[in-house]
């Protein structure tokens, strides 16, 4: 059972060195307060004590990309990946930053790096759909319809990762588009936590939107970003960033 | 947009990973004061270097500036474990420390401070034993306060800047008495007087709520905030924080 935010800055205040109780206090105010101001406050307290903890760095830097503060995020992951290279969500988050930076070398060469430390085969579906999301932003199709090819959508996900498994699978023309949206399947195959499938839907909705794009469907991707757009919640989560940033590249919003 | 930030945009464009065309551009950002593109800039060179000092110390010292203590601090206890013989790192670490009330952190970055400014025959110890004099008064430790206090003399050798600093140790370590603290007419002929009366005015101040008599305390620090000018500086922050807290 986690500890309560009074048990965990209990913990800091009798042992402020210990880098996970920042962590854990840190995430956890996030988790229930959906308040990132004081979650990055909180890590960053952390950092104070340990700046060479890689842990902290990755959710600090995960923290900065929640307010659009994308240099920031780099530079936090940056250095994780380099006190702890073998780590693989220090890539990922790496270059999901980079992704929502604009900056699409970099995040498909950090995502290229962060596949070479996935270790079960299970766990490439966030990769792949990133990949495949950034390398059709750049143009660059073969190395798209190539990145799709790392996973055979056959193999299970883990359950965390229900919805970029789905987005592979629509990618590779595997699931209908216009059936892609299914709210019953959503409330029964997501993970059973608060909110859940509100979040899997703003994923699931970024990746049609993303999809359509890359067909070139322009009026149903503009649809499709609206309605992530009307998501009431999840406004910190990296679909509806990105979902954000490409309504205001078309015009959809200001 | 300055021409030297047109010029430094230029030259990043070309050379992207050059830290020190970032180190630059942020310096420049600060010149203009668009402190949140500085901190930015700075960012950029760290991910262009991650283990050079210089990004991590300018960030800090903006995040300072901004008041955003805990982002200060970190920046600063990475900096000094990158350089760990700059005196600064030690000495805003523990300024950005106190005035985001980490009292502990503030001790360690002070304690160090001075042993590093003894080290290398830095005449500005007044200024630290300042700091760490307020850091142990918040704490409590009435003990540790007077006995850092005790260290700094009359015949302390101190670098004019921190005269006021040096003062204010005298004050609390007995040497001068309240009532003679104030002497307006000398600032006048320094070279910062309305740095070094909001820095005497906060000093007093803070002297009297230590002892007890906060009531005391009210109407320097009023007078602080009344002044014109040097509003960034450090007690002028404190002492409206202070004014904020009781209301007034």
């Amino acid at each position: 059972m986690s500890l309560t935010i009074a048990q965990l800055e209990e913990q800091v205040r009798q042992n402020p060195l210990d880098a996970k109780a920042w962590v854990d206090l840190g995430l956890q105010i996030a988790e229930e307060e959906q308040n990132m101001e004081k979650s990055l406050s909180t890590l960053t307290k952390g950092l104070c004590y340990q700046p060479f903890d890689p842990e902290l760095r990755l959710q600090r830097g995960r923290k900065f990309n929640s307010i659009n503060r994308f240099a920031r995020a780099v530079s936090d992951l940056t250095l994780a990946c380099r006190l702890k290279p073998e780590e693989w969500q220090n890539w990922y988050y790496l270059s999901v930053s980079y992704n929502l930076w604009g900056k699409y070398e970099e995040s498909a060469a950090g995502f290229e790096e962060c596949a070479k430390h996935i270790k079960e085969k299970q766990g490439l579906y966030p990769i792949v759909d990133w990949l495949f999301n950034t390398y059709t932003t750049l143009g660059w199709k073969e190395k798209a319809q190539k990145a799709l090819d790392l996973i055979d959508t056959s193999i299970p996900c883990v359950p965390l990762d229900y919805s970029y498994r789905k987005r592979v699978m629509l990618s590779k023309g595997e699931i209908d588009p216009e059936k892609f949206i299914d709210l019953d399947e959503i409330e029964r195959t997501c993970i059973k936590a608060k909110d859940r499938p509100k979040l899997e839907l703003v994923s699931q909705l970024y990746g049609l939107a993303n999809y359509y794009h890359y067909i070139g469907n322009m009026e149903k991707y503009d649809e499709t970003l609206l309605k992530l757009l009307e998501q009431p919640l999840f406004h910190n989560a990296f679909g509806y960033i990105k979902g954000v940033q490409e309504a205001k590249a078309r015009g959809l919003i200001h | 947009m300055s021409d030297t930030i047109k010029e430094l945009t230029k030259q990043i464009k070309d050379q992207p990973k050059d830290a020190s065309l970032w180190l630059a551009l942020g310096n420049a950002y600060v010149e203009e004061n668009r402190l949140e593109d500085a901190i930015d800039a700075f960012s950029q060179g760290i991910i262009c270097n991650p283990f050079g000092v210089d990004c991590y110390h300018m960030r800090a010292r903006k995040y300072l500036t901004l008041r955003k203590c805990e982002f200060s601090v970190a920046d600063f206890a990475m900096a000094a474990r990158l350089d760990p013989d700059n005196v600064d790192n030690f000495y805003y670490q523990g300024v950005a420390a106190y005035m985001g009330k980490m009292y502990d952190r503030a001790v360690e970055a002070l304690l160090k401070t001075i042993e590093l400014m003894e080290a290398q025959h830095v005449k500005e110890t007044a200024a630290a034993v300042d700091w760490l004099w307020m850091t142990y008064t918040a704490m409590g430790k009435t003990e540790e306060a007077d006995a850092i206090a005790s260290t700094i003399q009359a015949d302390t050798p101190c670098l004019p800047r921190s005269n006021s600093y040096k003062k204010r140790v005298l004050l609390y370590n007995g040497t001068i008495r309240p009532e003679d603290f104030l002497d307006r007419q000398s600032l006048k002929n320094t070279d910062r007087p309305e740095l070094y009366l909001i820095s005497e005015l906060f000093g007093l101040g803070n002297y009297y709520i230590a002892k007890g008599e906060p009531e005391k305390a009210i109407p320097l620090f009023k007078e602080v905030r009344d002044i014109p000018t040097w509003h960034d500086c450090f007690h002028y922050t404190l002492a409206c924080d202070y004014l904020k807290e009781q209301g007034l």
